[in-house]
């Protein structure tokens, strides 16, 4: 080892006496604003909300795109600042983009379901959309658990899809390197609906940051220090802080229904999950499909995401790996770069 | 020897904080033992000078970034510490001092890094407590308190005049027979505690793990890990043995049923008193959870109904518009057809003429 006493006594004061000095900019600096890019309301319906975003160019022959998000993490995430920002992104590759917030569920909420969510919410956004643009059928780029939703929607309602965009996706629950499955199946769903009622996302964010605990519980805010006294730097920081710990609460049924529907039985695989007394069948799924994955994600394991491939019925599929973590491929610079021009090019090409 | 309290470490110059800090750790290297009273540090000054700093500032209270950022800091500062102490009782021998990665982990240990189950744990507890409403959260924090102190016995009694007092009215609430909830409440708390307990083991077995991997580390060996030249990737080092010793633990199936356990215990607590909560609401003729779910559950299906008709409703419209485009259709050609008619007339005339 190469620390002398001297030196690491120095390394620590200088560490103690930055870091001393960035606390007053750090506490005073407040919540950051997020969200880069003008849009409007277009409908709304219960908490959610449908934006349609405004673009440099208002040409008419605009590919219209429908991001579906996840309910357990707000989706300004796709808008977080000017320079990490996919919907920009999208925007320049000439996409007409729209997002569905959902919104942060009440608890008179307990009791919607994925019914609601998909053919009641999901579905009357797809129709306006559709309406607006005197269009047969919509592209759907779905992220997360927002691209479980846009893969249970295109199977029950293949009729309303153009073309599937899939972002770090989960399909199959039980690849062996699935650590939240691993937790998930033991947990009693049931119990926790019924007690909780809205399921805290507290609760769920807690068990996120428990698979990496040490880098993002601590290392994260020792690097901090180098950064304090850079405003731009600080405000990233912060931004990303801010979504990271807003976790809205899960729905009751919808997590009990969810939960029990891929995690504990993998249904999307095993052709067992039920939506409205559907049967969620993927393979009635023949539009084109783009499925992009991160291959360093560690909530959504690549294998996971992959499994599309045999599970759909759709022969043109094309599969896009990013070398990034599960967050990266929305807002490293790399991401911002090569992901939104390989979606408009892809859906300009069909 | 010049005294930590002389002088203020946040403040003073780097050369100043050297002598302080030398002369404590010359006053340590002399204690008997080589064992340092990690307490009386310079360090534990400039981190108090942190939270002087930052209490006096008008939006602490809601910056939990903040919170989370001078944690991290005192577990780098915490561990720098160790560090020095060590190296300095080393100074002249060779190699490292007797026990070094012991130490590091024990400040480490002590600065709640390594305690992360602990923290988990709070957070739980913390989404229980702040479920459960007013007065009768008070309450319940002082039985879990009572509990936790191993004073089962008293429980009953803390939680009764706790209750009695939020809900002023002794005379209804003394009458009622508490022992049956009073024994379940603390049966699920052990429950709680005890797959708690099995969830830290498991933390401090992958904590021991972490060390034997850092000692590989700090024996310098270049297959394993580079070597170390500053506090800071020494402490990046840390977090790496951290993060690979927990990622095993993480990808076996004993631990994530641990921690599964350990939510579920935490839930079946809180549905006990959730229940307790109910019988004291009933007893107010205060609506009951059951009730409020019957009232919610029929506005979310009478939600749905008008979705539903109003979706129909759609259709029907939709279809409207589609008839009427059709008669409007079936009236032009009729139009067309009349004009034909009229055309075909006036020529069958005309050859008549």
């Amino acid at each position: 080892m190469s620390i002398t006493p001297d030196h690491a006594l120095e390394e620590l004061l200088e560490f103690g006496r930055r870091f001393g000095d960035g606390l007053e900019r750090l506490a005073l600096r407040g919540a950051p604003e997020v969200g880069a890019t003008a849009r409007d309301e277009v409908y709304r319906d219960d908490s959610i909300r449908l934006y349609r975003y405004r673009g440099e160019s208002s040409s008419n022959s605009r590919i219209p795109i429908l991001i579906v998000y996840a309910l357990v993490n707000r989706p300004y995430m796709m808008d977080l600042e000017e320079d990490r920002s996919l919907i920009r992104g999208l925007l320049r590759a000439d996409l007409d983009v729209y997002l569905l917030d959902w919104g942060y569920p009440q608890r008179a909420d307990r009791f919607l379901t994925l019914e609601d969510y998909l053919q009641s919410y999901l579905l009357h956004c797809v129709d306006w959309i559709r309406d607006a643009h005197g269009a047969e059928k919509l592209n759907v780029l779905g992220i997360c658990q927002g691209g479980v939703f846009a893969l249970c929607f295109a199977a029950m309602h293949p009729e309303r899809i153009r073309n599937l965009v899939t972002m770090v996706t989960p399909v199959d629950f039980h690849t062996p390197d699935n650590t939240l499955t691993r937790i998930a199946r033991k947990l009693d769903v049931d119990l926790l609906v019924d007690t909780f009622g809205n399921v805290p996302g507290s609760l769920l964010n807690a068990t996120f940051l428990s698979l990496s605990p040490f880098r993002l519980g601590s290392q994260k805010y020792v690097h901090l220090a180098d950064n304090l006294q850079d405003d731009a730097a600080l405000a990233n920081f912060l931004r990303m802080e801010r979504w990271i710990f807003d976790s809205p609460d899960q729905a009751g049924e919808a997590f009990r229904q969810f939960v029990k529907g891929t995690f504990q039985e993998n249904g999307l695989i095993e052709g067992t999950m039920l939506i409205d007394g559907q049967r969620i069948d993927l393979r009635a799924i023949r539009q084109p499909v783009l499925n992009v994955y991160a291959s360093r994600d560690h909530l959504v394991p690549p294998t996971a995401s992959r499994a599309l491939r045999a599970a759909i019925g759709s022969v043109d599929y094309q599969e896009l790996e990013f070398d990034s973590g599960h967050i990266g491929i929305y807002v490293s610079a790399r991401a911002q770069e090569q992901i939104p021009r390989a979606i408009g090019d892809w859906l300009r090409a069909r | 020897m010049t005294k930590p309290q002389d002088s203020d470490p946040a403040s003073d110059s780097l050369s100043a904080q050297l002598e302080i800090w030398q002369a404590w750790l010359k006053a340590n290297s002399a204690a008997a033992g080589g064992d340092v009273a990690m307490s009386d540090s310079p360090l534990v000054r400039i981190l108090e000078s942190w939270r002087q700093k930052t209490a006096e500032l008008p939006s602490v209270g809601s910056n939990s970034a903040l919170e989370r950022a001078i944690q991290a800091a005192t577990e780098f500062m915490l561990m720098g510490q160790a560090l020095i102490v060590s190296r300095a009782g080393a100074q002249g021998a060779d190699g490292d001092a007797p026990g070094l990665t012991e130490r590091l982990h024990a400040a480490l240990l002590q600065s709640g890094l390594a305690t992360h189950g602990t923290r988990g744990g709070t957070n739980l507890l913390s989404a229980l407590l702040t479920s459960i409403p007013g007065e009768l959260q008070t309450a319940l924090g002082k039985v879990h308190e009572s509990v936790a102190q191993g004073m089962p016995t008293s429980t009953g009694k803390t939680l009764l005049s706790e209750l009695m007092s939020a809900l002023g009215d002794p005379s209804r609430v003394a009458g009622a027979s508490w022992e049956r909830d009073i024994r379940v409440i603390c049966a699920r708390w052990a429950d709680f505690q005890a797959a708690h307990e099995r969830y830290a083991n498991l933390l401090s077995e992958a904590a021991s793990d972490a060390t034997a991997r850092m000692e590989a580390a700090l024996a310098e060996d270049p297959t394993e890990y580079p070597p170390q030249r500053s506090l800071r990737l020494m402490y990046d080092l840390w977090i790496e043995c951290n993060e690979d010793a927990y990622g095993e633990l993480l990808a076996g199936e004993v631990f994530p049923e641990a921690y599964a356990e350990t939510i579920n215990a935490l839930a079946r607590l809180k549905a006990e008193t959730g229940n307790l909560g109910q019988r004291l609401l009933s007893w107010i003729d205060a609506p009951s959870k059951e009730d409020l779910l019957v009232v919610q559950k029929r506005l979310h299906d009478e939600r749905r109904r008008s979705c539903e008709l109003e979706s129909r409703f759609r259709a029907a419209d939709h279809q409207r518009e589609n008839l009427e485009h059709r008669i409007a259709a079936l009236e032009s050609l009729l139009d067309e057809a009349r004009t034909l008619s009229a055309h075909r007339d006036a020529g069958n005339s005309d050859s008549r003429n």
